[in-house]
């Protein structure tokens, strides 16, 4: 089962495209990133997902086939928007125990654990929580519905480092008991690699990149040498991103036969996630896309398939 | 109850339709959110409560004491005339209220804060939300309603019973157009009204201020047409010709009587006896040709006895304004994005 599915996926507000000619295949049972900077489209892409509004072209679907939005949709996805909205006015329990009143499926005892586990006082009022409580609070909420697809839009944002790690040990521990597919948003690309195997690159409104976290590093490597990038082209290596630093070039590098030696000059070295990341969002019109997506999207003039 | 009682069960299968929350839960929903915000309007409804009772036990006290002219014997004490003046304008202001207060920011203020986000992404969908929301509000609102109303009838009955002729009415006339809409099941239907005409406002425009600054002008726009104009034409007015004595020099008279129940009287005016008025020229002829042509008085007018199906015609309409703009809202909370 796909848990998110688009084709020629496209979101226009009043005047500007927030997301254009978006085909996307999310397989189940991943922890998906979906990065990108600020204004790449990443929250329309998460909202429509959650049916919060209708595309204006093309079309998505999630869940193997669900309408977003409609009623097995909503029972099957937990949301956390963009700032996790809450009532602010309410007790923590009350806001628990509202939710659980919109909902169908709901483990209220289990969401009471956790946030006791958490240290979340119930009898405060929301608003008086920290930005970490809050956070934790929506996720609690999320996860009681039992969603098989939770989706956070930048979940990490307004959360301290120490918040940050906290937050997401407690989201691992629920995704690795109960196996849910996870599709989360962040600008911040640190430390991805610990949570996420599943990647998408979205930027200014495009799809980027997306795949497999493994299957991406293992065809991107980073070269770094003296010399001019011109003398690779004979070798046809795609080179995605060239960055100069001082005497030494370093190039983000497409290989399409991995643990082939590195040209003559150059030093090879293993991409991290964060090379890859920043490597495709620096040249935008560079593009690595998986199936149909792929065709759909004419690749950018530094990656020859 | 609390959401422990309905605890989870299964996942639901792919495909399957999943079944609509109940609406008994989206009802709580509705009054934990908005516990605050009834209290507030349930600490207003017990000041008026106390008001009207502490006034109406002096009301009945003094009726009592100096029989049925009372209200014209207090000079020299407080004028119950003005009173109830005061508590006609309070009440009507309180309805308004709720509408501009508890009606139009229902939904803008979610949108602001962007709870929608999370209450529009649960299993219940936007329409039963929405719906559960506005029937919970609309019925706490008009259980108050219908409370103040029989309070006000009893603060009224020692007033004299008049009924009518034409405005200006006298305060305690049923038909004085600040109290026709008081009686406690039309209050509520004007409640009611105000309270879906915010909501669909505010459905409409989005945004809370802009939301409550349309419900006043509305609402407000909406009750000054119908009590100024609007009620006296709920059914076609009767008409009735009486004999009149012409006498020499302009003067004329009549003896007849409306009967104990004096009905509206719209308009009146010297006519022919198959029911055309005169032209101004022609009320200037001398009483001989007054005489000649049996020239009567006609009155256009509302019978006494049509109140309660004035006030039933005013329910009607009111209610079902009140449905309509409900199925409204529900449809643009459906159509537009959260």
């Amino acid at each position: 089962m796909n848990v998110i599915e688009c084709r020629g996926l496209a979101k226009r507000y009043r005047r500007a495209w927030a997301l254009r000619d978006c085909g996307l295949v999310i397989p189940e049972g991943h922890v998906v990133a979906l990065v990108g900077p600020n204004g790449a489209g990443k929250t329309t892409l998460l909202n429509l997902a959650a049916g919060l509004f209708r595309p204006t072209a093309g079309d998505i679907t999630v869940l193997g086939g669900q309408q977003p939005g409609s009623g097995a949709a909503r029972v099957g996805i937990g949301f956390v928007s963009q700032d996790a909205p809450l009532y602010g006015h309410l007790r923590a329990g009350d806001m628990l125990a509202l939710a659980g009143n919109l909902n169908i499926t709901w483990s209220h005892e289990r969401a009471l654990a956790r946030l006791a586990d958490l240290r979340v006082p119930v009898d405060r009022k929301v608003r008086a929580l920290s930005g970490g409580q809050r956070a934790q609070l929506a996720l609690t909420i999320a996860l009681a519905k039992r969603p098989r697809l939770l989706i956070l839009d930048e979940p990490l944002a307004r959360l301290d480092p120490l918040a940050r790690h906290e937050f997401m040990a407690s989201l691992m521990a629920e995704v690795a008991e109960e196996g849910l597919s996870v599709v989360f948003s962040s600008h911040v690309v640190a430390e991805l690699e610990r949570i996420a195997d599943y990647l998408i690159v979205l930027n200014e409104g495009r799809l980027q990149l997306a795949g497999v976290v493994e299957d991406l590093l293992a065809v991107h490597r980073v070269l770094t040498g003296p010399e001019n990038e011109n003398a690779l082209d004979a070798q046809r290596i795609a080179v995605v991103h060239t960055r100069k630093a001082g005497a030494q070039t370093h190039l983000l590098v497409r290989n399409s036969a991995p643990g082939a030696p590195a040209p003559e000059g150059w030093q090879s070295d293993p991409a991290s996630l964060e090379d890859l990341v920043l490597g495709y969002l620096r040249d935008p019109d560079a593009r690595m896309l998986p199936g149909p997506a792929m065709a759909a999207s004419a690749g950018g003039p530094a990656v020859t398939p | 109850m609390t959401a422990a009682a309905h605890l989870a069960s299964q996942n639901p299968q792919p495909g399957k339709q999943a079944a609509a929350v109940p609406l008994r839960q989206l009802v709580q929903v509705t009054t934990r959110q908005h516990q605050a915000a009834l209290l507030w309007a349930a600490g207003v409804a017990a000041v008026l409560a106390i008001a009207l009772a502490a006034t109406g036990i002096q009301v009945h006290e003094l009726a009592a004491r100096s029989g049925p002219n009372w209200y014209g014997l207090t000079r020299a004490s407080v004028d119950y005339g003005g009173v109830l003046r005061a508590f006609a304008l309070i009440l009507q202001l309180a309805v308004l209220l709720a509408g501009m207060f508890i009606g139009a920011p229902l939904l803008p203020r979610e949108i602001d804060s962007g709870t929608t986000k999370l209450a529009w992404t649960q299993a219940a969908s936007r329409s039963r939300w929405l719906l559960a929301q506005v029937l919970t509000l609309a019925s706490l609102l008009t259980l108050a309603a219908l409370a103040i109303g029989a309070e006000f009838g009893w603060w009224l009955s020692p007033f004299p019973h008049s009924t009518g002729l034409s405005p200006p009415w006298p305060p305690w006339s049923p038909w004085w157009q600040l109290r026709f809409n008081l009686n406690p099941l039309l209050l509520a239907g004007w409640v009611v009204f105000a309270f879906t005409f915010g909501v669909f406002l505010g459905a409409a425009i989005r945004r809370t201020l802009p939301a409550m600054a349309a419900t006043l002008v509305g609402y407000g726009a909406v009750l000054f047409e119908v009590s100024a104009s609007w009620r006296m034409h709920y059914l076609a007015p009767l008409h009735r010709a009486v004999a009149v004595q012409f006498q020499a020099g302009g003067n004329y008279g009549s003896s007849f009587t409306w009967g104990s129940r004096l009905p509206v009287i719209m308009s009146q005016g010297l006519g022919w006896p198959d029911g055309r008025l005169l032209s101004a020229a022609e009320q200037q002829r001398p009483a001989a040709w007054m005489r000649l042509h049996h020239i009567v008085m006609w009155f256009t007018y509302q019978p006494s006895s049509r109140y309660h199906t004035f006030q039933a015609i005013e329910l009607g309409w009111l209610l079902a304004a009140s449905a309509l703009l409900v199925a409204a809202a529900i449809v643009m909370v459906r159509r537009r994005p959260a």
